[in-house]
């Protein structure tokens, strides 16, 4: 079946420089027969040209005595891109599934095995297309077919002779020829750079130019089947084969180590369709998670920012540390990690990264917030300055929690200042603070600070609530609704941290019975019960450990984790 | 008796689950309110509504009724984070189950909590992403990638932007 004619496939380069789309087709094109090639600029220079060309009929029933067969031919001597890997790999499934659900056998010729070779175009001519098997059955090609041609185009970029045959539908020259006429692909598409038609124009020539404008197959998803098309070519066949069942074709593929793949474009499409189309097909193809392997289920951060969302969801259940990892793994999920203000509401620094904190790094991580900062803790940062706390309060105005115990350079006075220009904004303003156990409150300083956060008023209409030694050195500053972690001790009188007592025999004296800082009235440190004339022991740390505590295991603070 | 609800997943599979099972999902609840048994949840997979389904009858059975939305925030010694979670659970047995039953690989888990969220079952979706948050703890950036076949679209140049931009974290004074 000579070709007569010189066409080439082209592929669409502009605007679009990795993607490789080689055909495009309507959906209408199920079912109907097609024939088409690509042209290139040249039409008729042999040398730089690929040729592809698809046809395949109806039904049976419609070609008795010429029984259509699918063929699909792609040749290309030419070094520039080239799509027919993606016709073969989008074409399998469709020929696969369809052949599965076909009944009718192979009834007029002889089946030849299937066969899928690529090999790299030796010289410039067009070779010879060979004439397919006849088979009888239904066929229909897909959109999806269409999509795993793109995709193996991208793949492979070599120029390549691409030969396949398939037990199918053949359908030679006439009654394709006729046939092309009802396709309603017979309709010229012009574009720019003077490529053909796609469908049948019938001339002399038998090939029919190709040409597009716009290619629904870009619609496509890339990988519906969840092949992993980032693995080689060949294991993309392979896991075809093996979900056909390996009863249909005999596949040979001759993968050159010249093949390179691409790994760009190959996920661009939405992830959740791949979901979606993958788990309601059930296919087992990929399943549970070698991590080594790359399967396209699991693959999760496209290059152009296609994260599942869970992923992205999870982002809020991580510390500062692990954001900074996160931050680094891929540029989508640095964009999600540094412009995802709902990530910023809450900064919570611990050792080891507090001490490394400087003012800068405070504010350029307050600014990821976009203003919407409303818990601020920076325990035991020992590098912040009251200049950069005062930074960080000017841009974010809904601040509501402020914790800076540990943080030796800052001056009380100046925490007070800040704090009165921060609290005459008119926003609600700070409503809890605390300062930790290094600083030295005077009264006046105490005075001031009960005025600006309202101590009073919340006082009244708000119980206090119990302070226990051994909790508040592990809670975090979000749990605790105390609005000042300072007060009068009622035996030194000095202002500073007041404990109560968990224990009961204290708790029935009343509530402020055992309430007293830390120097006046010793505490466990794991059950912060108050030691008084009772044994204890003395930790490595300097800390007190109550005779009940020492004798036990620190379950305790397990179960506070 | 108790009442039955039918649950139609994306694929056309039934499913009859007891109320108070169903009624784990809010989403679910609300809509048998207004008087309807057999509910189509076209975005849910058969497979993932299996899932569902028996961590719904698992806490119905623990619990008598659904775990309000409290504004506690989770374990204390959780990391930080703006968004506030429902009570962690406080049986250890449950909490055992709750462990095996996220022992799933990660297109599993994703799957599990978008349709945990599409349903507004909260103890489910803060499981689940507490799991996915723990598998990312801890891990260097080349890890995370490791553990979820990211690849690293960074270009070289940006790679050393962001660790000049992220230096101060790795100096020791």
């Amino acid at each position: 079946m000579a070709r007569k004619g010189s066409t080439a496939m082209h592929h669409r380069g502009q605007g679009r420089p990795r993607k490789q789309p080689m055909v495009s087709m309507g959906p209408e094109l199920a079912g109907q027969e097609t024939e088409f090639t690509g042209n290139p600029n040249e039409v008729d220079s042999a040398s730089s040209h690929a040729r592809l060309s698809l046809s395949r009929s109806r039904s049976p029933a419609q070609n008795t005595a010429d029984p259509s067969s699918l063929f699909v031919e792609l040749a290309t001597p030419c070094p520039s891109q080239l799509g027919a890997a993606s016709f073969l790999r989008s074409f399998l499934p469709s020929l696969l599934s369809h052949n599965r659900a076909s009944s009718s056998p192979c009834t007029q010729t002889p089946q030849q095995p299937a066969t899928l070779l690529l090999t790299r175009a030796p010289a410039a001519e067009p070779r010879q297309p060979i004439p397919l098997p006849h088979v009888e059955s239904e066929f229909g090609l897909n959109r999806k077919g269409f999509g795993y041609f793109r995709s193996i185009s991208m793949a492979l970029s070599f120029p390549f002779w691409f030969v396949f045959s398939t037990p199918f539908i053949h359908t030679d020259d006439e009654s394709s020829r006729a046939g092309c006429k009802r396709s309603p692909l017979n309709i010229p598409l012009e574009i720019g750079n003077g490529y053909g038609y796609m469908g049948g124009i019938r001339g002399d020539s038998d090939l029919v130019d190709v040409e597009w404008m716009f290619d629904p197959v870009d619609l496509l998803p890339d990988d519906p089947f969840g092949m992993g098309l980032d693995d080689s070519m060949e294991a993309a066949i392979a896991s075809i084969f093996e979900a056909s069942g390996g009863d249909l074709f005999g596949w040979t593929l001759l993968n050159l180590p010249e093949f390179q793949f691409y790994h760009g474009d190959l996920f661009e499409e939405q992830h959740s369709w791949v979901q979606d189309t993958f788990s309601g097909d059930g296919q087992p193809i990929v399943d549970v998670e070698p991590p080594s392997r790359c399967i396209h289920e699991e693959t999760y951060c496209g290059n152009e920012g296609l994260l599942h969302d869970a992923f992205l969801y999870s982002l809020g259940h991580l510390n500062l540390q692990d954001l900074l990892s996160v931050e680094g793994v891929c540029r989508s999920l640095r964009v999600a990690v540094q412009s995802d203000h709902l990530l910023w509401r809450c900064i919570h620094l611990d050792s080891p990264l507090s001490e490394k904190f400087t003012d800068d790094v405070l504010v350029r991580f307050a600014q990821r917030s976009q203003g919407n900062l409303q818990c601020l803790s920076l325990s035991g940062c020992s590098k912040i300055t009251n200049d950069g706390l005062k930074r960080v309060l000017d841009i974010s105005p809904k601040l509501r929690k402020l914790n800076v115990s540990g943080c030796v350079r800052l001056s009380l006075d100046g925490i007070i200042n800040d704090l009165k220009e921060f609290q005459s904004q008119g926003m609600p303003g700070i409503q809890h603070l605390k300062l930790g156990k290094l600083f030295v409150v005077s009264e006046e300083q105490y005075g001031e600070l009960k005025s600006l956060l309202c101590l009073d008023q919340l006082q009244h209409s708000q119980p206090q609530k119990s302070r226990f030694y051994h909790t508040c050195r592990l809670s975090h500053h979000c749990d605790d609704n105390c609005v000042l972690d300072f007060d009068l001790c009622p035996f030194c009188e000095k202002y500073k941290l007041v404990y109560d007592c968990p224990s009961e025999s204290c708790q029935v004296q009343g509530p402020k019975g055992c309430r007293a800082c830390d120097v006046c009235i010793s505490r466990c440190v794991q059950c912060g019960k108050c030691i008084r004339d009772s044994r204890y022991m003395e930790t490595f740390c300097l800390e007190y450990l109550c005779s009940g505590c020492w004798s036990l295991p620190p379950s305790n603070e397990r179960e506070e984790k | 008796m108790a009442k039955m609800i039918k649950l139609v997943s994306g694929d056309g599979a039934e499913f009859e689950v007891e109320e108070e099972v169903a009624f784990q999902s809010k989403i679910i609840k609300d809509i048998v309110a207004d008087a309807d048994d057999v509910i189509p949840l076209p975005t849910v997979s058969s497979k993932v509504l299996i899932q569902v389904i028996e961590y719904c009858r698992k806490h119905a059975a623990v619990n008598s009724f659904p775990l309000s939305p409290s504004s506690s925030a989770a374990a204390a010694a959780s990391s930080s984070s703006s968004i506030s979670y429902s009570k962690p659970v406080s049986d250890p047995a449950l909490r055992a189950w709750d462990n095996e039953f996220v022992k799933l690989n990660n297109s599993s888990l994703f799957d599990i909590v978008i349709a945990a969220n599409y349903l507004d079952i909260e103890e489910l979706v803060d499981l689940v992403l507490e799991t996915v948050a723990d598998r990312i703890k801890g891990k260097q950036a080349q890890e995370i990638r490791r553990q979820f076949n990211i690849e690293n679209d960074f270009t070289p140049e940006e790679e050393e932007a962001l660790r000049r931009e992220n230096s101060w974290a790795f100096q020791n004074n």
